[in-house]
């Protein structure tokens, strides 16, 4: 799958029903018919890197720690394009290693929101911890992992 | 994003409710905002809506108002104001339809707002306060079974009386 840098005309690929600041934001069923959308504001600064696949949704690297060259991956996959997940989080971590030469690459999974687990483990991120109470989701606290991929070479 | 309209997912309210959509008033929504408060009950943010002129309905509405829409069609307005700090908890929800709506609109859009709003963060009390005269939203505040936590006197006029505002909450256990 091709990232290629953002435009003004993708707006709409930035917000979308997903859990804000997960690491594969996928669309969610029981979205309120009154919440407001999800919604990453467009690049402006070298904080944060980001890159759209069109007509699925985003991917930015956020935190960038360009000394210890680690960042956190936040993926936003729009409705209609959910079933190329796969894809675009293999895309967003190839990525994340080879153009942005990155050593380590993390992100919040909760497990509240049911996220399909293998679509992370094949794309080579495996969970270090969990943090207890550590989002607000549908009305309680609800626990938060932190997954990884790291190079090592 | 706050123009997009939301639709509602495929399992639609039970008992006859509309499919709720919500968006911030935009130029063109203000015919539809101006007719809502040509009714001389539509008691949102005034307790003399039908004689505010359009200036004061533009500051009365502003920018944290959403126009409800009810199977697409506008239906009122709802705010909510956060008091206390940064994130208390607490919120005093302004809600209005249409004369037109029967009440088991307001208990549907009230639950589906209660249900936006914990969607993303706690909330401990919500408050709805009411004027005195205003009938349907007594009845609505009453019907829907929220606390009604008593009347601070004389402290609005309306039709050349004065009235107290009755303040109703609904209050949720703290999670820690």
């Amino acid at each position: 799958m091709m990232l290629r840098g953002y435009r003004a005309g993708d707006l709409e690929l930035l917000s979308g029903t997903w859990l804000s600041g997960e690491l594969l934001g996928l669309p969610l069923p029981n979205w309120p018919v009154l919440a407001e959308p999800a919604t990453v504001g467009p690049p402006s600064d070298e904080t944060s890197e980001l890159c759209v696949a069109p007509g699925t949704g985003f991917v930015r690297y956020c935190d960038v720690d360009w000394v210890h060259r680690r960042a956190r991956l936040e993926i936003g996959v729009r409705r209609e394009a959910a079933d190329s997940a796969e894809l675009l989080i293999s895309a967003a971590v190839a990525y994340g290693f080879r153009t942005l030469s990155l050593r380590r690459v993390y992100g919040w999974v909760t497990p509240a929101t049911h996220p399909p687990p293998y679509l992370c483990e094949r794309a080579g991120l495996q969970r270090e911890a969990t943090i207890p109470s550590a989002v607000w989701f549908d009305g309680r606290p609800v626990p938060r992992e932190i997954w990884a991929a790291v190079r090592r070479d | 994003m706050t123009s997009t309209v939301l639709r509602a997912p495929a399992s639609r309210p039970a008992t006859g409710a509309p499919a709720w959509s919500a968006r911030a008033c935009s130029d063109s929504d203000y015919d539809d905002v101006l007719a809502f408060f040509s009714e001389p009950d539509f008691f949102f943010r005034t307790a003399e809506p039908d004689t505010r002129s359009e200036w004061e309905i533009r500051k009365l509405v502003g920018a944290d108002t959403r126009l409800l829409l009810a199977d697409d069609e506008p239906a009122g307005l709802y705010a909510l104001e956060g008091f206390g700090g940064e994130h208390g908890c607490h919120y005093q929800l302004h809600l209005r339809l249409r004369a037109a709506a029967p009440n088991a609109w307001w208990h549907s859009a009230f639950e589906e707002i209660v249900r936006a709003l914990t969607w993303k963060k706690e909330l401990v009390r919500l408050a709805v306060q009411v004027g005195e005269f205003d009938g349907r939203g007594l009845a609505f505040a009453r019907s829907l079974g929220l606390t009604e936590e008593g009347t601070l006197a004389s402290v609005v006029r309306h039709g050349g009386q004065r009235y107290g505002y009755v303040f109703f909450a609904r209050i949720w256990a703290l999670t820690s």
